[in-house]
């Protein structure tokens, strides 16, 4: 370890806003670049999941249960094309 | 070997092998990285000339470092997906670019903050930051075109081109750039650094390069696996995987 | 254009053909040929302008000047390359010819080059004075256009073959291929400055012309391959 204290590694001769600065920016971009992928990969998953129920349903459901759930579908089909 | 890189090309074989990467791989990266930062911030002496600044090398390195392989790798998908036509690598190229683009934008702003305490200054036309920042530009021209298109199949196949284009010009980039600065260098400014680096920073350096390849290969895939489900979403085995079926 | 004989052309012939055919074009429209000129001679005046009219400041500045107008006014000009012939179909011909696409290509790109980088490295002598280009380096400005620009209509064509299927493509292009351009730009410009400063620019030249018979080489597979792409999407 070569810092002695917590207040010398956050000045760091001077240097500590330049150096937390940049890890800073680095982990804040590093971060989104794992979770933007991930969170995609959970919203398609839900739309698949949506999406086979409403075909599930619709072969044996009444009339206004599966317009409502179709009205549903669009508007999750037209958020997920305008994300991705 | 052959069959393996067969079984690449197929997309619920992929997404499968994927899977399992990414599971032991996500912990596996991030542990590095966190090793290796610690490392270099608090354990690794401070440079005798540049004092603790130059603590940004661990990520402003690496980060250089991976985006210029990843292009590479982006072209070479971009090459295999025009000579052999699969569709796997044109998902690749597509993953890998915006991934590359956000490397270099990390290896331009840490070197503009570096610059800082360094020159006095955010931004010096140094050789190395103006290469950084051409290549920045290309990454950002391949994900220009591919949004611009229209039809994504065609996209993937103009970005190859662009991308490999930009493949055959990046070493004469590099190159023209070195000489164009060394003809103009501003005696005051000289940059010193990673020549003559010392065993206590170097493995540190090595570290935070391997977490840098790792989360490289871990955010492609996991690009290309959400890229995966949405094109096959009608396939039985994407149903699966969802829970149904 | 119908190519009703094309199959029994030499890929010579083809070549010679697709050369007039686009020079031809060229010619009947000279607002193509002299509106490049125009913008050249323009945006140099708007340095001095924005500048100040400091003679020897300007006559430092002026290779750089130069260069980059000149770079500007190949990339105004190179997303039009293609645009014509794709709008009225006769790009698809072209990919259906049995003569490899490439050198179609190739033959239509050093008629546009002869239109504009040609003419515009022609008169750059007399803009330079403009900006106080030292005399001796006249020569050397000649010689690096003349190279320079057959680099960029080159690695623009690439673009416009690129972008040419995209409704507003000119600034796509530009935001690809301006990277592409940079060893163009620091080769070009570096030689200048040298002939300007009494330095020795050959070696610069050479390696414009390393840079031009590479980008012949390439360039034209490129443009064949993104050409049929374009026509992939459109």
């Amino acid at each position: 370890m070569y810092f002695d204290s917590l207040t010398a590694v956050a000045h760091m001769d001077g240097h500590g806003i330049y150096v937390w600065l940049a890890y800073a920016i680095t982990m804040v971009l590093l971060s989104w670049l794992l979770w933007s992928p991930s969170r995609e990969l959970r919203k398609r998953k839900l739309w698949i999941v949506a999406e086979a129920r409403r075909r599930a349903a619709s072969t044996n459901a009444t009339p206004e249960a599966e317009t409502q759930s179709e009205q549903a579908m669009s508007t999750d089909r037209a958020q997920m094309e305008t994300q991705g | 070997m052959w069959s393996f890189i067969h079984k690449l090309g197929s997309p619920p074989w992929f997404f499968r092998f994927s899977g399992n990467v990414v599971k032991w791989l996500l912990p596996v990266t991030i542990a590095v990285l966190f090793v290796g930062a610690f490392w270099g911030l608090l354990v690794a002496p401070p440079d005798y000339r540049q004092g603790n600044s130059y603590r940004i090398i661990y990520i402003h390195v690496p980060a250089a470092v991976v985006s210029l392989a990843g292009y590479y790798v982006m072209a070479l998908a971009g090459a295999i997906s025009l000579i052999w036509r699969i569709k796997m690598a044109d998902i690749a190229m597509k993953a890998a670019a915006p991934v590359g683009a956000v490397l270099t934008g990390i290896a331009l702003v840490t070197g503009a903050i570096w610059g800082k305490p360094t020159w006095g200054t955010w931004w010096v036309w140094d050789a190395r930051i103006t290469s950084m920042l051409i290549l920045f530009f290309l990454y950002l021209g391949v994900v220009a075109l591919f949004e611009a298109y229209e039809n994504k199949a065609a996209a993937a196949k103009a970005c190859a081109v662009l991308s490999l284009v930009g493949t055959v010009n990046i070493p004469i980039i590099y190159k023209s750039v070195d000489w164009w600065y060394s003809l103009h260098q501003p005696a005051s400014i000289k940059f010193t650094g990673e020549s003559a680096i010392d065993a206590s920073m170097l493995y540190p350096l090595l570290l935070m390069i391997t977490a840098f390849y790792g989360l490289f290969a871990l955010v492609v895939m996991m690009n290309m696996r959400a890229d995966l489900v949405w094109h096959h979403r009608q396939s039985s085995w994407v149903r699966q995987w969802a829970g149904f079926e | 254009m119908s190519v009703p004989d094309s199959d029994s052309l030499s890929l010579g012939a083809a070549f010679y053909r697709q050369f007039l055919r686009h020079g031809k074009a060229l010619i009947s429209s000279p607002a193509d040929l002299v509106n490049p000129l125009l913008f050249f001679f323009m945006v140099i005046t708007l340095f001095p302008l924005g500048l100040g009219p400091d003679p020897e400041r300007l006559s430092q500045m002026a290779p750089g000047i130069l260069w980059v107008v000149a770079l500007l006014a190949s990339l105004m000009v190179s997303g039009k390359l293609f645009a014509s012939d794709f709008e009225d179909g006769s790009l698809e011909q072209l990919c259906l010819a049995p003569q490899p696409l490439a050198i179609l290509a190739l033959a239509e790109v050093l008629a546009h080059w002869l239109g504009t980088g040609f003419l515009l490295s022609m008169v750059s002598p007399l803009f330079a004075v403009l900006v106080g280009l030292p005399t001796q380096a006249l020569p050397v400005l000649f010689m690096s256009l003349l190279l320079g620009s057959l680099c960029l209509t080159l690695i623009g064509a690439v673009g416009s073959a690129l972008t040419v299927s995209i409704r507003r493509g000119g600034v796509l292009l530009s935001v690809i291929i301006i990277p592409l351009h940079v060893p163009v730009l620091l080769f070009g410009s570096t030689a200048v400055v040298e002939a300007a400063r009494d330095g020795n620019p050959v070696s610069w030249l050479a390696l414009l012309a390393a840079l031009v018979l590479m980008s012949l080489a390439l360039a034209p597979l490129a443009i064949g391959a993104a050409l049929r792409i374009s026509l992939d999407n459109g």
